[in-house]
């Protein structure tokens, strides 16, 4: 407890925010692996550098530098290299018996593209007037890396979209009313208690993690290979979480409100939760790592009354001269 | 219950006036380009050096010349720097000289991304890069120490910086472990999001933990440097501070020749930069790494000075 009941609001509503944006990220990263919707992009983005050549897309993808890289059998993969797609599309162009790097048989291998896009835009791409790279498979990755940087910019607007209706759907599902939240943090001091208990185990946690590697290396004499550490998410919510999560939202206090209204008044009620919610729905859509900032920051304002061997080492690292 | 709603008001203002204040500096890099750089010392690009500093900064300072400008390579604002720069006449006479012009000149040296002069907005790779306003833009991308440009080799510049005091070890290696960053992987991108830091020319005492492996630069078609995993102690030499980490070797130069000549397990005295770990981050991505997590900045030391303590 911080003794301070505005500071113990801001935290508590900085949490909740926090844990329904995490279920919101999950839900959005679980659809876009079920729906494939990064392999989808992906496909987008190289179709429309491939244009209308089914037969050309088809090799391409079947190419076995390709279709090593999906997670299962017929599974398309959601990265491709540039190295990869550049090399696999040379070897398609040239065909069996040539060395992918043939410049002669590449070139013959663009003029017999059949979609007339295609072959203008790679005869430009690997006339590059500029003479900045080096071979033509430098020539191709750089043009496949321009294409990626667009489908990077399809996804992450695909992806804002989505956020917004799933931080609808969970708000308006879970009743997740700004007001009524902070009304509950302020007027019920067990449930605040519990809360910032429970804040502070999160930002704990979540410290630890912001000190776990990346990757370690697993052998001292192989310092180029490295070891990814738990590339895979756990459990979203613990179960002290999501019972708080309960505490503060849902609809069963309305259930029983409504028993005792007649319908004008159950729309009326409703109706009142809706700024509530546009606050809610605002405040999720800024994502987790928006909110564990400020969750932290509420959470270091206690440092005030820390206890000296408690107090961090303010030599943080400040620009030098270069 | 009108003084409830009041505090219930200010505690929304407090929390909305202060979350903005938490936004660090993001940088977002193409995978292709951490691929293409996780195992490499040096980066060879052109470069257009839109401003340069007159005359190199006082040894006491640390006695570099700075140089903005843009690569078509990089393709983020950047900065590259000559080290021990007051003995390296020629190129400063070329760079001063490319200012004015602005023409594309080759340039070889260290890769470096680092939260140092970090941009309030975020800076993301092949966007377009406008001509930086003055010598020190806001970047997290530098040359550094630089070891060609246009022509002239200057690796012979990387050596210990007469009149300058490094940085503590036990501080500077106190403040790298203790820096997180949030990775926000996409299909093509990774968004790192992290807090500045300083803590460059850092003097340090290491063990070697294990062999060197050279590095490859396959633009040239040859090695750039060597990585080998070292132990770095504290200042006093008796504990280990932190282990395994990456010290970078580049080709040709004073630390990588005594590198070569170093037994296994070599105690060494070493001046060196800190850079981000490309290579530690395309392992995460190779594992599947997906989505948003908060994770140890991971670092490698670029090292511009060696003494074996052999002796």
């Amino acid at each position: 407890m911080f003794g301070l009941p505005i500071l113990e609001v801001a935290v508590g509503i900085s949490f909740i925010y926090l844990l329904l944006a995490l279920i919101c990220t999950a839900v959005n990263e679980t659809i876009a692996g079920i729906t494939g919707r990064r392999a989808g992009f992906l496909e987008k983005g190289i179709n429309s550098l491939l244009g209308d050549d089914p037969n050309l897309k088809k090799k391409l993808f079947d190419h076995p530098l390709i279709a090593s890289l999906g997670p299962k059998k017929n599974k398309k993969s959601s990265y491709l290299p540039a190295s990869k797609f550049a090399l696999a599309l040379m070897d398609v162009l040239t065909g069996t018996g040539k060395e992918a790097d043939d410049p002669d048989a590449l070139r013959e291998g663009v003029k017999a593209i059949k979609a007339a896009p295609l072959r203008t835009s790679l005869s430009a791409v690997l006339a590059d007037p500029k003479q900045t790279l080096a071979t033509n498979q430098q020539k191709i990755e750089a043009w496949y890396n321009e294409c990626m940087d667009r489908v990077s910019g399809w996804y992450k607007r695909r992806t804002v979209l989505w956020i917004w209706i799933l931080a609808a759907i969970i708000t308006i599902c879970l009743n997740a009313d700004s007001v009524r939240i902070s009304k509950i943090l302020w007027t019920n001091q067990a449930v605040r208690a519990a809360v910032i208990e429970s804040a502070k185990s999160r930002a704990q946690t979540e410290s630890s993690e912001a000190l776990m590697p990346v990757a370690v290396h697993p052998d001292v004499n192989a310092p180029k290979t490295a070891a990814a550490v738990a590339p895979h998410h756990n459990d979203v919510l613990t179960g002290k979480e999501r019972s708080e999560l309960n505490e503060l939202t849902g609809w069963s206090d309305d259930i029983r409100q409504w028993a005792q209204m007649n319908s004008w008044q159950r729309i009326w009620h409703t109706l009142t939760h809706f700024p509530g919610w546009l606050f809610t729905i605002i405040a999720v859509s800024l994502g987790a790592p928006f909110w564990f900032d400020p969750l932290n920051r509420f959470m270091n304002i206690r440092s005030a009354g820390r206890a000296p061997d408690e107090r961090p080492d303010k030599s943080t690292g400040t620009p030098d001269s270069s | 219950m009108k003084s409830d709603r009041f505090q219930e008001s200010l505690a929304f203002l407090a929390l909305f006036l202060i979350a903005p204040l938490a936004s660090a500096q993001t940088l977002v890099l193409q995978r292709s380009f951490i691929e293409k750089y996780k195992n490499r010392a040096t980066i060879d690009a052109t470069f257009i050096i839109d401003h340069a500093h007159p005359r190199p900064n006082r040894p006491a300072k640390d006695g570099d010349l700075h140089a903005s400008g843009r690569s078509e390579e990089v393709g983020l604002p950047m900065v590259s720097e000559v080290m021990n720069a007051a003995g390296e006449s020629a190129v400063l006479k070329a760079i001063h000289a490319n200012e004015v012009t602005h023409a594309a000149m080759p340039i070889s040296g260290a890769w470096r991304i680092w939260f140092e002069h970090p941009s309030t907005q975020p800076q993301v790779q092949f966007a377009n890069v406008p001509p930086a306003g003055n010598t020190n833009p806001d970047h997290c991308f530098e040359i550094h120490p630089i070891t060609q440009y246009a022509g002239n080799s200057i690796l012979n510049s990387l050596h210990e910086i007469s009149g300058y005091t490094p940085k503590d070890a036990e501080k500077a290696f106190g403040n790298y472990e203790k820096l997180s960053a949030t990775l926000e992987i996409d299909n093509q991108t990774v968004m790192i999001t992290s807090k500045q830091v300083g803590f460059n020319y850092v003097k340090f005492t290491a063990e070697l933990a294990g062999k060197p492996e050279s590095l490859d630069n396959s633009d040239a078609g040859t090695s750039d440097g060597q990585v080998v995993l070292a132990n770095v102690m504290n200042n006093a030499g008796d504990e280990v501070l932190v282990d395994n980490v990456r010290l970078i070797f580049i080709a040709g130069s004073q630390p990588a020749d005594e590198l070569v000549n170093a037994p296994e397990s070599a105690t060494f005295e070493l001046l060196a930069l800190p850079r981000v770990d490309q290579s530690a981050i395309s392992a995460f991505l190779q594992a599947g790494g997906s989505g948003t997590v908060v994770r140890k900045l991971p670092y490698e030391m670029i090292v511009v000075e060696a003494r074996s303590l052999e002796d």
